[in-house]
């Protein structure tokens, strides 16, 4: 076979151009965003993006809606469910969702970087982040990690805090998701959810136990945002998704879990009962949800003590672009003043 | 050349996985693994017997989104190759670019995807685009610039349309490439598609998908059952090879030399 270029090069001249114009067309419809479902009449419609695949850490939004919470502020939520890489906090900062969770150091971190979000309350006391050891070398705080290796998520705030802070030296290996060097590895310590990976290591018959990270030291929150446009243009909506938030968190814990439970395990089919089960008695154990009430914490509470502790750590530590003030990161005109009554 | 047997065809591929299977259980036995490392075939058949609806389920979730990203890297590939193939100057301009769009490690957009796409299927359909985009565009643009001259110089004097010129002959032409291209594609796609239900997915529709299932059998530490994805995105791979095999033969038998024809 001959090449052809003169033939070619003279040939599609005049037609190129209305492709090209047809496949960014394409292009563009390809990237054309589903049809929304049409808000319950009577009912404001509004969107909470969570951090990760549906799981029982989201239960207390699940119970929410199940039990017609939002419902009874006058609020239809839509929970979407989040993924790897899910952008929370950029998806609540352009509009993409009302609401969003996450962790509250990110939170603070995402303000320094101008990321225009607000926290409104908080979902969590204390972030379920921990680190699960087996049994037969046991961690009992974070001290222990002297000398130790560790796989955990690289450039995790909490591993700065332990070797900046607490001056504790450890190997590092990258978090690559499976557990199974874990399981084959006595001496290793592998960063966990404490609500989680427990749970599946001793179903494999592994004797470990989980360390909170959360300590006295650092006690990041878990935490509910919105955006300060929204915030400012609609704060009644904002009001009634935090109160049914915690109404939520504190039913779906103390309560009967079992409609959260099937809304989850609906989306989740990977997810057994006894697993669910697992994971609410961790919340409880740990009080990830209802904090410490000798320390006057209760579900739903942000302090500004507390958040303005922690924004002088996260700086100390050298993770702020720039100085923030917790009027920057939070409001407190939604924490409901004193505990809710179950 | 003499023809092989027809028999050894089918035996040859046959033998070969006996010898792979028999070579597993030999490490398996001699390295003392435990089946939540690497599990043997035995196991994993089980495991994917044993899983089979949600395996099934994923795999259809899967399908629909490589099917996806599939179709739109075939439609604007083959819309990119007539731009390229039509104009040098298009083609000097594009091409170290469409080199960058390849080369660049998906995991770096999946940021931006995810905002601009969306978490969940849209997501996953660029991503899969962005895997098999680029072999489809590269043959096709090599098809459409190695049209026989010969063909070229008898269109013109029988003072053919341009248009002409590209639908009844370039385009032709190009189609043996073009289904080389899809054929790369083909077995990309479901492999993009697990990657990006593993990287934006978000369990939508309620299985999520084999690169969903990858996650939660990891933590769960089901590893017999993390290697049976593995065999079900296989089986998903040579269905949509197969469907491409399918295609070439439609487009290519009657007239293509890379088929026995009764004219020969």
């Amino acid at each position: 076979m001959t090449t052809s270029r003169h033939g070619s090069r003279r040939f599609f001249r005049g037609i190129s151009s209305r492709l090209f114009a047809a496949g960014l067309l394409l292009l563009l419809a390809g990237c054309g965003k589903k049809a929304e479902a049409p808000p319950a009449p009577g009912l404001v419609k509004v969107r909470l993006q969570t951090d990760w695949f549906p799981q029982p850490e989201h239960g207390g939004y699940y119970q929410a809606v199940a039990k017609g919470y939002y419902a009874a502020e006058g609020l239809d939520v839509e929970i979407l469910p989040g993924g790897p890489n899910v952008q929370v906090m950029a998806m609540v900062a352009m509009g993409r969702t009302e609401f969003g969770m996450t962790n509250g150091d990110d939170a603070i971190v995402a303000v320094a970087r101008g990321v225009p979000i607000r926290m409104i309350g908080a979902e969590m006391q204390r972030d379920p982040q921990g680190l699960i050891y087996h049994t037969a070398h046991p961690l009992h705080s974070l001290r222990d990690l002297e000398g130790r290796t560790l796989m955990a998520g690289a450039g995790s705030t909490w591993l700065q805090v332990v070797q900046k802070k607490l001056g504790v030296k450890f190997h590092q290996l990258p978090l690559v998701g499976d557990m199974a060097r874990f399981m084959n590895d006595q001496t290793l310590v592998q960063q966990c959810f404490v609500t989680n990976e427990p749970y599946f290591a001793q179903q494999r018959g592994a004797s470990v136990g989980a360390l909170l990270i959360a300590s006295d030291s650092y006690e990041p929150y878990r935490v509910m945002l919105t955006s300060p446009p929204f915030l400012a243009a609609h704060p009644d909506v904002v009001a009634g998704f935090v109160r049914a938030s915690i109404r939520g968190w504190v039913d779906y814990l103390t309560g009967d879990p079992a409609p959260a439970n099937r809304l989850i395990a609906a989306l989740r089919p990977d997810l057994t009962p006894e697993f669910m089960a697992y994971s609410i008695k961790a919340m409880n154990d740990y009080r990830l949800v209802s904090g410490d009430p000798t320390k006057g914490e209760f579900t739903g509470q942000l302090t500004a003590a507390r958040l303005e502790k922690q924004i002088k750590l996260l700086q100390e530590i050298g993770v702020l672009d720039k100085p923030v003030a917790v009027s920057d990161v939070a409001t407190f005109a939604f924490i409901p003043p004193q505990p809710p009554s179950p | 050349m003499k023809k092989m047997p027809t028999v050894w065809l089918w035996l040859l591929p046959v033998v070969c996985g006996l010898l792979f299977v028999a070579l597993w259980y030999g490490v398996r036995r001699w390295s003392g693994l435990q089946s939540w490392i690497l599990p043997t075939p035995g196991e994993i058949v089980a495991a994917a017997w044993q899983e089979r609806a949600r395996l099934l389920a994923a795999a259809g979730d899967t399908a629909v989104g490589a099917l996806g990203g599939f179709l739109l890297a075939a439609t604007l590939g083959f819309g990119t190759a007539l731009g390229l193939g039509a104009s040098r100057a298009l083609r000097a301009s594009l091409w170290p670019w469409l080199l960058v769009l390849q080369m660049t490690p998906v995991i770096v957009l999946t940021p931006i995807i995810v905002l601009w796409a969306g978490p969940g299927l849209p997501g996953i359909v660029t991503i899969t685009w962005l895997i098999s985009f680029f072999p489809i565009v590269a043959n096709m643009t090599q098809g459409l610039l190695s049209t026989d001259m010969n063909h070229v110089a008898l269109f013109r004097m029988a003072n053919a349309s341009r248009l002409q010129e590209l639908w009844l002959l370039r385009v032709p032409a190009a189609m043996p490439f073009y289904l080389a291209g899809l054929r790369i594609a083909a077995t990309l796609a479901p492999i993009g598609a697990i990657f990006g239900e593993y990287m934006v997915g978000n369990s939508s529709g309620g299985t999520g998908g084999l690169g969903f299932l990858v996650y939660s059998y990891n933590t769960q530490i089901k590893i017999p059952a993390l290697f049976a994805t593995a065999l079900t995105s296989c089986l998903l791979g040579f269905i949509f090879v197969a469907a491409v095999a399918w295609l070439n033969w439609a487009v290519l038998h009657k007239w293509h030399d890379s088929f026995e024809r009764d004219d020969h």
